[in-house]
């Protein structure tokens, strides 16, 4: 009490500043002189006249309190009134106000940190100037024929179109140089590097941009200047700029990093400046921390790779000059873009090709959006949970609202305005909301990082822009005082509505909720439905995923990639280093083939052929994969015909595997075996064996036909290469035996990811089975709450109707009619709960059809199992209640009444 | 309740009259009657201070000399009235130096006040009309 009188009267004087104090002090002592001259006028001494004034006035301070009350000071001062109240009330009944705010807490604070992390991912626009200037060009064709080679996230669109935001080194040059007057266009490669540190080599994201990025994209340098080299032309050495978050990781502060280096390989670059703190790229979950020119990288090596017109590699954006319209800049585009397949040697066909201008506020949102829709979609699950937990809160302050209306029809009856007796109710739920919000923001607080973390095994790589800002803050109360709003409201405006006669009915009033209680229930109920169908599906797919055919042994093979970016080996080195790693690696006890691979299932890369074959009308599209000799054993593939061998060298006629739906395709009419095919090239291939179909883009199965060639006939083990090898045993063991030996035979050479096809195929639906958990656990918070609710209520029913039950039961009403009377209450509230949460269920379950395996939203064996759980925990709910209901005596009846 | 609502009226005796506001703060109920008073003592103060301008203790002092000693404003609901009506603009103040030489407050009457006292001077006389008019029936026994 104490301490909100004087935070009361810091405030006013805040407010009021001293003077207006003083100048009531003079305005009254003048009035308490006057007085004591009147007094002596009047015959009194000065010692007589001062007492009788004083007396005459009586209290100084109170009146002056009645003074400042005349000012609307007392404002102040009635807030924390009601506020201390309003504490008191709620600390007297600690048990209820603490479930309250940990419901609330919990609730917000689940929904507050998946907003944290929608927000942080797609909501937010990119922190430079005018970002709504910014746009990211799509090129989109109809279809496309010949080898192309996409670097960068693609996807077919409804339309059947197919887009990337990606384009040819070249054509993006072009599109720079032909826009120039109606936009900037940049772009960026998005790049790894390895950087040598005290500890070993770091990889850190790196960004090659273009020489017009940070002007073009908005951003200035914090330190030193940018990377950019139109005010000064081309550098003459190699320079990079890096994040402020590098330059305190790898510098440290004090440090100037400006003139310092970094080498990337062998390349030395000079570090010219720094970003300020908070620069984001414009690629979405991309945390780069060194940006360096594009145009610099003009070695034999990275022009082979990045240069060719049938490589896609450049993310495109422009930001737009003023008047310009998106229209314009989009028929000059993709004029620019379709030249880029006039040139004879591109050997790639795009029809209707087009460029699409999309809003670059956010960045190019192909990765945001797929990264997003889980995020939504557990967004979606957490708001269902916290309208459960708000609503069960609401039947909660429903019931206590009951429990005071004797009182409040005491204030009523003694004239208590309406506003007078919700007033009270209203600041607790003012209070509840400020808790919640409070400890939802905390929560939010510690649960973002870890929740990333558990949706995304990679999200250290992303490392978003998570923590409090005002924006969370803003979410996190404002939920809490809508849902206080919502679900709270009821019992003030009832109390609002009581009046002097209610006080005559005093405490027998009916209530237990009265019909906004049960609407809570069936509510609680039907929210709950969504949630049960929805883990119990996701749970079953989850199941039927693990179980897939793949054609893979899944336990017993080792995969890993191979990595010679730090080093120079030329081809030949790169062959005889492999070998070494090969043979030593199949010396291993326990090891019993290893082979090599050009591509690996689920590894998001994937190369294919177009290609005319006799006797098909249709242009063939064929995946190609270069495999060794003894590839198909130690994958575990069953093949028809014969293996590779070492026979079949360059020299003698070139041989190739190919899958059943290869076969089917190529050859309707049967037998392939011993048949030739071109496969787009002037060379015969003989069919030498024909194998089990395998699941290579997505454990969800594809139709895309694969043919295999050896790496012998071919010399395509290029850069990237994949090692395999069949284990006898448990694969894992093997795991850092292999690694060892690697490290020790070729120190250079990397080994990234090694793991068994089934963690592989596991990891790939690491998101399905992240989602089928956070559902069972939401829904059973969900369930809980629903029949806790249904508890409390019909526990209340029970006791108000005492008097009704024992009269029943003295008129010779059976215990067993009693309470199943009373359970058939509680079954049609939660079945009714159930017919309005089914359809509910349907359509969401419509939208995470993508996460569905084997089996629908709709699955009616599933719907059936969900309503018979929840039958039996309503039943299990009730049971209590009702069997306390069938031991009234009726002698405690009647005395109750 | 009867008895607190005979504090809040005018009680007529040989002693100068007692004009005392309720305060109702203190979780009492507002009534007519203290609408009323209040309305009253707002009316008187108004109404002095068209005259001129003057401190607090001038116009208590005039409201006591007018009434011929018998409206005594008690100081403690002389000086949150004016203030409130300060606050309402009815009134405004300025500093200045009292006969005696020390710094003193006067009032005097806004534009927007002497409106208010004509509206409430009407309304004043219209009530005092209309208790007359009962007060002045005949009585008749039986």
């Amino acid at each position: 009490m104490d301490f909100f009188k004087i935070v009361g009267m810091r405030l006013r004087s805040l407010f009021r500043r001293g003077s207006v104090e003083k100048d009531l002090d003079d305005e009254l002592s003048l009035h308490v002189d006057m007085l004591i001259r009147e007094n002596i006028q009047n015959g009194m001494t000065e010692e007589e006249a001062r007492r009788a004034a004083k007396k005459e006035f009586g209290g100084m301070e109170y009146m002056k309190e009645e003074c400042r009350e005349s000012w609307g000071i007392r404002f102040v001062e009635n807030v924390f009134r009601n506020v201390r109240i309003a504490l008191r009330r709620l600390a007297k009944s600690l048990g209820f106000t603490v479930f309250c705010v940990a419901t609330l807490g919990l609730a917000v604070g689940a929904t507050t940190s998946i907003f944290g992390l929608l927000d942080a991912a797609i909501l937010r626009s990119l922190p430079v100037d005018d970002p709504e200037d910014l746009h990211v060009l799509y090129w989109q064709t109809s279809r496309r024929q010949g080898n192309t080679s996409i670097m960068g996230s693609d996807r077919r669109l409804e339309s059947g179109m197919h887009e990337a935001a990606v384009f040819p080194l070249t054509n993006f040059v072009e599109l720079q140089n032909g826009l120039e007057d109606v936009a900037d266009v940049f772009g960026y490669l998005p790049q790894a590097w390895s950087i040598p540190t005290g500890g070993g080599p770091t990889m850190v994201q790196g960004l090659l941009v273009s020489d017009n990025f940070f002007e073009a994209y908005g951003a200035r340098s914090f330190l030193g200047k940018t990377t950019d080299t139109k005010e000064r032309g081309q550098p003459a050495g190699l320079e990079a700029m890096i994040t402020h978050r590098f330059w305190e990781r790898i510098f440290g502060l004090d440090t100037n990093p400006i003139g310092q280096t970094v080498s990337w390989g062998t390349r030395l670059y000079t570090i010219v400046g720094v970003l300020p703190p908070g620069f984001q790229n414009p690629h979405p979950g991309n945390e780069a921390d060194i940006y360096a020119l594009l145009s610099q990288r003009k070695e034999r090596d990275f022009l082979d790779r990045y240069g060719k017109r049938n490589v896609f590699a450049i993310y495109t954006m422009a930001r737009i000059r003023p008047g310009v319209t998106d229209r314009l800049l989009k028929t000059r585009a993709a004029a620019i873009f379709a030249r880029n397949f006039e040139f004879d040697n591109v050997g790639v066909v795009f029809e209707n090709p087009d460029v699409a201008i999309r809003d670059g506020s956010r960045g190019p949102l192909i990765d945001r959006e797929t990264r997003a829709k889980p995020l939504w979609n557990i967004f979606a699950v957490a708001g269902i949970a916290l309208l459960v937990a708000c609503s069960n809160l609401g039947s909660f302050l429903l019931l206590r609202g009951d429990s005071r209306r004797y009182e409040l029809a005491t204030y009523a009856a003694l004239g208590a305005k309406r506003i007078q007796l919700a007033g009270p109710i209203v600041w607790e739920l003012g209070i509840l909301a400020f808790l919640g919000g409070s400890v939802g923001l905390v929560v939010a607080g510690f649960g973002q990082g870890p929740l990333l973390e558990y949706l995304d095994q990679n999200a250290s790589r992303y490392n978003m822009n998570l923590g409090y800002d005002f924006r969370i803050a803003g979410f996190s109360f404002g939920v809490a005082a809508i849902a206080m709003l919502v679900f709270g409201m009821a019992p003030a405006i009832k109390a609002s509505l009581l009046n002097a006669a209610d006080l005559k009915q005093g405490r027998t009033l009916k209530s237990g909720g009265g019909t906004l209680g049960k609407v809570f229930i069936v509510l609680q109920f039907s929210l709950a439905v969504p949630l049960a169908i929805g883990a119990t599906i996701l749970a079953k797919s989850v199941h039927s995923l693990s179980e897939v055919e793949t054609g893979y042994d899944h336990e017993r093979t080792l995969m890993t990639r191979i990595g010679f970016d730090r080093t120079n080996y030329n081809r030949e080195q790169k062959e005889a280093a492999l070998n070494r790693i090969q043979d030593a690696i199949a010396r291993l006890p326990g090891v019993i083939s290893t082979t090599v691979s050009d591509r690996m299932p689920l590894s998001h890369s994937n190369s294919n052929r177009g290609f005319s074959h006799p006797g098909v009308d249709e242009k063939i599209t064929i995946n190609t994969q270069n495999v060794g000799d003894d590839y198909f054993e130690t994958m575990g593939i069953r093949v028809d015909g014969r293996y590779f061998q070492p026979t079949d060298t360059g020299d003698s006629q070139p041989v190739a595997i190919i899958d059943k739906r290869a076969a089917s395709l190529l050859f309707p009419e049967g037998q392939a075996l011993g048949r030739t095919c071109q496969f787009g090239s002037d060379e015969d291939y003989l069919i030498i064996g024909v194998c089990e179909n395998t699941t290579y883009r997505s454990i969800r199965g594809d139709a895309d036909p694969t043919v295999y060639f050896s790496v012998r006939d071919n010399d395509r083990i290029a850069k990237r290469s994949f090692l395999v090898a069949r284990t006898e045993g448990n694969a894992g063991v093997m795991r850092p035996k292999i690694r060892a030996l690697v490290n020790e035979l070729e120190p250079n050479i990397s080994i990234r990811g090694m793991s068994t096809i089934g963690n592989l195929f596991e990891r790939s639906f690491h998101r399905e089975r992240t989602f089928a958990s956070l559902c069972v656990i939401m829904a059973s918070i969900a369930v809980l709450q629903a029949c806790i609710g249904l508890f409390g209520s019909i526990a209340k029913q029970v006791s108000q109707r005492t008097g009704e039950i024992g009269i029943r039961m003295a008129l010779g009403a059976s215990a067993k009619a009693v309470s199943s009377s009373i359970l058939k209450d509680a079954l049609r509230l939660s079945l009714i709960g159930c017919l309005v949460g089914l359809p509910v269920a349907i359509f969401s379950g419509g939208l995470i059809e993508d996460l569905l395996f084997g089996i629908t939203p709709g699955d009616p064996l599933n719907i059936l199992l969900v309503f018979a759980f929840f039958v039996a925990v309503t039943l299990l709910a009730a049971w209590m209640p009702a069997n306390r209901a069938t031991r009234i005596h009726p002698s405690v009846a009647l005395r109750a009444e | 309740m009867k008895s607190r609502s005979r504090d809040l009226l005018l009680t007529i005796d040989s002693k100068p009259h007692l004009l005392s506001i309720i305060d109702n703060k203190r979780g009492l109920m507002k009534d007519a009657n203290n609408e009323l008073i209040h309305g009253t003592l707002d009316l008187l103060i108004l109404k002095v201070l068209a005259t001129g301008k003057m401190h607090g203790w001038d116009i208590s002092k005039r409201i006591m000399v007018v009434s011929r000693d018998r409206l005594l404003i008690k100081q403690g609901s002389l000086y949150p009235a004016v203030h409130r009506l300060e606050q309402k603009r009815l009134i405004e103040a300025e500093w200045g130096v009292s006969e005696l030489g020390r710094r003193a407050k006067f009032y005097r009457l806004t534009k927007k006040g002497r409106k208010q006292l004509e509206a409430e001077t009407s309304r004043w006389a219209a009530f005092v009309e209309s208790i007359g008019l009962v007060l002045g029936m005949e009585e008749s026994e039986g």
